[in-house]
């Protein structure tokens, strides 16, 4: 016989009561654990939809005079002190310490290019790079595969009248046309994207690169630590972080967090109010059985070790049938929600879960265990 | 080995007072047997709490083996109830949901007694319920749980017991059991308080105490 005996008792005599309890502190723990589950699930899907935003650094010439500009992002000048970017770069940008974190690296040429009385923008592109970093790209017809497949924006297309499998002159020299891209409101819509060998030919610029495009928006990316190796690695060019994008990924995830912990604190707090409830009921019901344990020598803090038991019990079991119900709720709803799947039991949740449930349960008794614990035995018992 | 000097109590309620008892002065020797007697509200239950260590005097000292237990601190006073103190009450208040054996044990399992569980089957045996040792006390008689009751207040031994009307809820001949178990814990060296409205059985103690309107009839 000890102390939690009488608890347990207790706690099966009022069984009723303390699944009813349970029941709501569960339901409580699970919401949080299914906010957590469905945010952290949203989360990874804002960053993996991030990630296909496309490039987050750019590597330019570090240059003095007028500006070259490519879709609103500075690309380098063209007056004096012009240090050019090489093809070899783009390959030293893989070298960097913190390469496992770069998903693309796209190098690229841009220029005008006059033919047949006609002005073209020409970009030469590394092909398979260029589609990591733009994702968003659709277009009709094929994939550029040999040096002399072009792909064209949507609006050279349609004043040249072009589609997929014609022939585009440039120079004198005939181009395969394997795609039309969609229209996509940017300057990609003018222009036309070739081997970037090609174009580094046609504009007379051999070896010579515009900019290169990095693509290394991951979870957890030390961005600013890239930016500096890339700049270790090529001294000579401007190497910037697109900001933007990784501030907005930022932003997102802290408000997702934020929302999350806001509802789990409310959450939490109506579960401890729950608990405070019916754990002061129970006192005021058990006035008499405190009387006795008074009268016959239990001290105050025997009492109050009692309650604590039966709160700690109610709880845990509470935490565990939350983090159950809750890694449920979120299988079950993140194709909901999210529109994916793949949720699993996170065992390292369940200790969160009950530490969460316990605490709550205990902080939430100690009012009503100290309560009891100065009932007078007298008066307790004279209470019947 | 129980001195009460000049022992007052008052109880207020609701802004008027009423005063239990009335400059009251006792002393009972070790291994007697003493009833105390007087009509409902005398002052014979306040008495007795008192001495048992749950009600304060509001004024006067009680002391217990030269112990004055109203000037010890809150927590050794719960001890001096479990060491010194074994309660038998008209109501028998045993937990319902514990057995008749871990209703015996509980003023045991807040020290961790070793040999907690023969110390209760052996109380219950000395009130001749062993065998309903893991009974529960809706499944006995209005006897048997009083006599659970006693168990419970003899399992560690206390040199004192008050009983507050044990017979008081129970027929003739099952009040008859009880006093007689009393007596028995009497000569086995318990000194034993008894409160009843019962005068016949106050007369079979050693010696009689009557409470009348808070004040000791001599």
């Amino acid at each position: 016989m000890r102390l939690y005996h009488i608890s347990l008792g207790n706690l099966r005599r009022r069984k009723g009561k303390m699944i009813l309890l349970s029941l709501g502190l569960s339901i409580g723990i699970a919401v949080v654990i299914a906010m957590i589950g469905i945010t952290s699930q949203m989360k990874k899907d804002v960053e993996k939809k991030l990630d296909e935003y496309g490039a987050n650094i750019i590597v330019s010439p570090k240059s003095k005079g007028l500006s070259l500009h490519y879709g609103g992002l500075h690309i380098g000048d063209t007056s004096y002190d012009i240090e050019e970017l090489r093809t070899a770069d783009a390959r030293r940008v893989r070298e960097i310490k913190n390469n496992a974190n770069i998903s693309a690296v796209a190098p690229k040429i841009i220029g005008t290019y006059k033919s047949s009385g006609r002005s073209y923008l020409l970009v030469g592109v590394d092909f398979p790079s260029e589609l990591v970093v733009k994702k968003w790209w659709q277009w009709s017809g094929k994939t550029p595969d040999t040096k002399n497949d072009v792909l064209i924006g949507a609006m050279i297309a349609k004043n040249l009248n072009l589609a997929p499998g014609n022939i585009l002159s440039l120079g004198g020299q005939d181009y395969h046309v394997a795609g039309v891209l969609k229209e996509n409101a940017s300057q990609d819509d003018f222009s036309v994207f070739l081997h970037l060998e090609t174009a580094q030919q046609l504009l007379r610029k051999p070896d010579q690169l515009s900019m290169i495009e990095v693509s290394a928006l991951c979870s957890a990316c030390p961005i600013d630590d890239i930016v500096a190796q890339i700049s270790e690695k090529l001294p000579y060019a401007r190497v910037s972080p697109v900001r933007q994008a990784v501030a907005l990924r930022m932003q997102t995830v802290e408000q997702l967090m934020k929302f999350s912990v806001a509802i789990s604190v409310v959450i939490i707090i109506i579960g401890a109010l729950i608990v405070l409830i019916s754990m002061l009921s129970s006192v005021n019901e058990r006035t008499k059985e405190i009387g006795i344990l008074r009268a016959i020598g239990f001290r105050q803090w025997h009492i109050v070790r009692v309650i604590l038991f039966e709160a700690l019990v109610v709880s845990g079991l509470s935490g565990i049938a939350g983090w159950i119900i809750g890694s449920v709720s979120t299988s079950l709803l993140l194709p909901v929600v999210t529109g994916t799947g793949g949720f699993l039991f996170n065992p390292s949740l369940l200790a969160f879960a009950a530490g969460i449930a316990v605490c709550t349960g205990i902080l939430s008794s100690i009012y009503p265990a100290v309560k009891a614990s100065r009932l007078e035995p007298l008066e307790a018992l004279r209470y019947y | 080995m129980i001195e009460m000097k000049e022992i007052k109590k008052r109880f207020s309620s609701n802004g008027s007072s009423f005063e239990a008892l009335k400059e009251v002065t006792i002393h009972i020797g070790q291994g007697e047997f003493v009833s105390i007697v007087g009509q409902s509200g005398s002052g014979k239950s306040t008495l007795l709490s008192i001495i048992g260590g749950i009600t304060p005097p509001s004024e006067g000292k009680v002391t217990v083996d030269s112990i004055p237990i109203y000037e010890l601190p809150i927590e050794k006073l719960a001890d001096y109830r479990r060491e010194y103190i074994g309660f038998v009450f008209q109501q028998f208040h045993l937990l319902s949901y514990l057995t008749a054996g871990e209703n015996v044990m509980l003023p045991l399992c807040v020290t961790k007694h070793r040999d907690m569980e023969e110390l209760a089957r052996s109380a219950l045996r000395k009130v001749g319920l062993e065998h309903k040792m893991s009974r529960l006390p809706s499944q006995l008689s209005g006897g048997e749980q009083q006599r659970v009751a006693m168990a419970r207040a003899i399992v560690n031994s206390p040199p004192i017991v008050l009983a507050d009307e044990p017979t008081g809820n129970l027929d003739t001949d099952t009040g008859e059991d009880i006093f007689s178990l009393l007596k028995e814990l009497n000569k086995d060296g318990h000194t034993i308080i008894l409160v009843t409205h019962n005068r016949e059985l106050a007369e079979r103690s050693q010696r009689i105490i009557t409470v009348k309107d808070g004040r000791l009839m001599t």
